[in-house]
């Protein structure tokens, strides 16, 4: 069947997003114009939008962005459950990689992008556990970007592919547009890159303007 | 309001885009499953022109039948990328077939060179140990690819998979076919039995891709070297494909293995039924290029049977391995190249003769197309008489350097009328080259507003011609003549604009009268299709191009 290079965007709607949740509905809608003009990337890539503030919710479910004409928006709401968030994500992962087996694709490993510009006020390391357990075939590679009130060792914990924390340098609304810009880099790098000889990679910006990477291997 | 319509986030759709090139039966390829979009977008064309869209070459030798192609898979067409897959087949010793499949690693430079490279040099020296060994040859695989390794380190960085086989063009006291197969890299290779594909390697990496392919040059040659001896029955048929076909195949093989029963659009099916005897050409290029979304990747096959559907003619002989030049120009029997250009749009195809092919004699003209800036420029050649190929190879290789030395802001018609000057400057005194042995032409088309405006020089016998609105009329009266001293062929100078419906054909070896309406604005595969407009006995070419916005 198809070949499938699953990516996840997992937004922070907490209260604290108030002022910024336009720039990054905004930022989606972008997004899906970029990857809808280049056919290349609209074959092989999936997208999906999870938003979450108390609890967790799939705004657009796994899709192919050339058929998907609206979608849930992001909308400001309560308080930070990261814990929710990656519950979700997992569950997700799981039920549409089956279907995606079931229906005889090829799925390459997930990508998920986690924004938060606050501190989760809920326990969330069992659940982040589960997401990234190695013995789990399909756990994904996260790219996490914070800004705001984030905690730099929490969001540096999170991201076990990069993490990218915003550095002021810009206004949040810029850096939000810049987050969407480098998401949108990475689908249409990630998906254009990917060979049916193998070595399928995630490629993600070196630099993201507004944004510092946060090394791994920094204590 | 109720609050999942406010939260709504209306996304603009992607603006709808036609299908590009070959939209109509029987050219256009089959989707399996999914509109699969990269195939249907525009090519840009090959930036090389010395590595076109599409070879193909086909013969015989003995029972066996060999058809060889490599084309530019959908993401390099729509990229403008070069092809990275290679695909040569010939006849050695007088008693054997030969093919090999090569598939360019992707993420290194110029793979294609090693890729063309590879074939070549690999098919030359088997040929020559089945020539003085005979069977014994298949005991020299080792020493072949180590020959072929060492040869390839000297490119110095591009990579490249390789696939080899040789086959008895008799069969042996019992009936059967003896053949031998080898690779390096993930190529795979199938016999086609009743029309089911059996994988003559195991897969050696795992269904999630986690593995990169081996690739040559490589140091650990001894490690990733694999061999099958066989046998082929009567009517059994041997491919090798690089994994743009391969990984379709693999894909639907461990879908059909999970459901435990037949699956849909198998395109296992596809390849199975389709190449279990000879296709015609147009086909078998057609089935290459079976399109499923995801799968953009350069397709090659290589495929030997051992007999032929009844209604068909036997192929041509195929051509004797000899010694092949490295380099980029190893004609094939048939050459594709195709794309849009900003808004001009080309198509050009060459076919050589299969009388000549029958004394082993390689196609001899010449189409080499290249984008300079906004302008599209075409050179062709053919030699007119025997013992001309030379003349031909100097013309185009001379009037294409001079092409690519002509300062970008220069009119149109000095980029036409300045290279032919130098190149008959340059060659007309060695007495090796004869310019009245040739036919010859150079096109500059350049957008212009409104419409695009095309020079052409012409010398020696192609025809030119405008099409469209159900008229066929000849290019009038040339703007300038420049007859040529003794040696010099005279040389006819057309200059105009091309209006928007209308459609500037040149043809050699075609018959212009056989020409249908439906091929004035031909898909890439159709103007393949349009060679048939003239007899298989010369050779042929035509070059398609107009404005389209």
């Amino acid at each position: 069947m198809e070949q499938v290079l699953p990516f996840y965007v997992i937004c922070d709607e907490s209260y604290s997003m108030e002022d910024h949740i336009d720039a990054l509905n905004d930022g989606l809608q972008k997004l899906h114009a970029a990857v809808g003009s280049d056919p290349v990337v609209a074959d092989k890539t999936r997208f999906c939008i999870i938003g979450f503030s108390d609890d967790a919710e799939v705004l657009l479910e796994l899709s192919d962005l050339s058929d998907v004409t609206s979608t849930k928006g992001l909308v400001v709401k309560g308080g930070t459950n990261y814990g929710a968030a990656f519950r979700l994500l997992r569950d997700t992962i799981d039920g549409d990689v089956a279907n995606l087996k079931a229906e005889g694709c090829r799925v390459y490993r997930p990508a998920a992008f986690f924004l938060s510009d606050g501190q989760p006020n809920y326990d969330w390391r069992s659940d982040f556990a589960r997401l990234t357990d190695p013995s789990w075939k399909s756990r994904p590679n996260i790219v996490a970007f914070g800004f705001g009130a984030v905690d730099e060792s929490t969001i540096a914990e999170i991201g076990t592919f990069k993490s990218f924390i915003a550095d002021n340098t810009i206004g949040p609304a810029e850096a939000l547009h810049e987050f969407a810009s480098a998401l949108t880099k990475s689908i249409v790098q990630s998906g254009t890159s990917m060979t049916n000889a193998g070595d399928v990679t995630l490629k993600v910006p070196d630099q993201v303007p507004g944004f510092t990477e946060l090394k791994a291997d920094e204590i | 309001m109720d609050d999942t319509v406010q939260n709504r986030l209306q996304l603009t759709p992607g603006r709808p885009t036609a299908a590009w090139g070959d939209r109509e039966p029987p050219w256009v390829p089959e989707t399996l499953g999914r509109r699969a979009r990269t195939a249907e977008a525009a090519w840009k064309l090959d930036p090389d022109p010395a590595y076109p869209d599409t070879v193909y070459e086909q013969g015989r030798i003995g029972d066996v039948t060999v058809a060889a192609a490599a084309v530019r898979g959908a993401k390099h067409r729509y990229e403008g990328k070069p092809r990275q897959d290679s695909a040569l087949a010939r006849s050695a010793g007088g008693a054997w077939a030969v093919a090999a499949v090569a598939d360019g690693v992707g993420s290194v430079d110029h793979s294609q060179v090693a890729a063309e490279a590879a074939v070549r040099l690999c098919i030359e020296d088997l040929a020559r140990r089945l020539e003085s060994s005979g069977a014994d040859a298949f005991r020299q695989g080792r020493a072949l690819f180590k020959h072929v390794n060492t040869r390839l380190e000297r490119l110095q960085g591009p990579r490249t998979t390789l696939t080899v086989a040789a086959m008895a063009a008799k069969p042996d006291g019992d009936g059967f076919y003896p053949y031998w197969i080898a690779r390096v890299g993930d190529s795979p290779a199938y016999v086609i039995d009743e029309r089911r594909l059996i994988e003559l390697f195991p897969l050696e990496r795992d269904e999630d891709f986690s593995t990169v392919t081996a690739a040559m040059p490589t140091a650990a040659l001894r490690d990733c070297f694999r061999e099958r001896m066989g046998l082929l029955s009567p009517g059994q048929a041997l491919a090798l494909v690089s994994d743009g076909i391969g990984d379709l195949i693999t894909t639907d093989g461990h879908r059909a293995a999970r459901s435990g029963g037949p699956i849909a659009d198998d395109s296992r099916d596809h390849f199975g039924e389709r190449w279990s005897s000879a296709p015609d050409p147009l086909d078998f290029l057609r089935q290459t290029q079976l399109r499923r979304k995801s799968f953009d990747d350069d397709r090659s096959a290589a495929v030997f049977w051992t007999a032929l559907p009844e209604h068909r003619e036997p192929a041509p002989p195929l051509l004797p391995a000899g010694a092949l030049p490295i380099g980029p120009t190893l004609p094939r029997d048939l050459e594709l190249r195709a794309g849009r250009h900003g808004d001009i749009e080309v198509r050009a195809a060459v076919a050589g003769s299969d009388l000549s092919k029958a004394s082993g004699i390689p196609r001899r003209s010449r189409i080499l197309i290249a984008a300079h800036a906004d302008r599209i420029v075409a050179i062709v050649a053919a030699p007119i008489v025997l013992g001309a190929e030379r003349t031909v190879e100097r013309w185009t290789s001379t009037l294409q350097a001079a092409v690519e030395l002509m300062p970008p802001d220069q009119p149109s018609e000095d980029w036409t009328v300045l290279p032919w000057t130098h190149a008959v400057r340059t060659l007309r005194d060695d007495p090796e080259i004869h310019l009245d042995a040739i036919a010859a032409a150079l096109i500059c088309v350049e957008p212009t507003a409104g419409s695009v405006h095309y020079t052409l020089s012409l010398s020696g016998g192609p025809s030119a011609l405008i099409a469209g609105d159900g008229i066929q009329q000849s290019l009038g009266e040339p703007r300038r003549v420049f007859t040529g001293t003794a040696g010099e062929p005279e040389m006819r100078l057309y200059a105009d604009h091309l209006d928007e419906d209308k459609t500037l054909l040149l043809t050699y070896g075609l018959i212009p009268a056989l020409i249908d309406r439906v091929h004035l604005r031909p898909g890439p595969l159709q103007t393949i299709d349009l060679l048939g407009r003239g007899t298989a006995q010369r050779e042929r070419f035509a070059v398609v191009l107009w404005g389209e916005r």
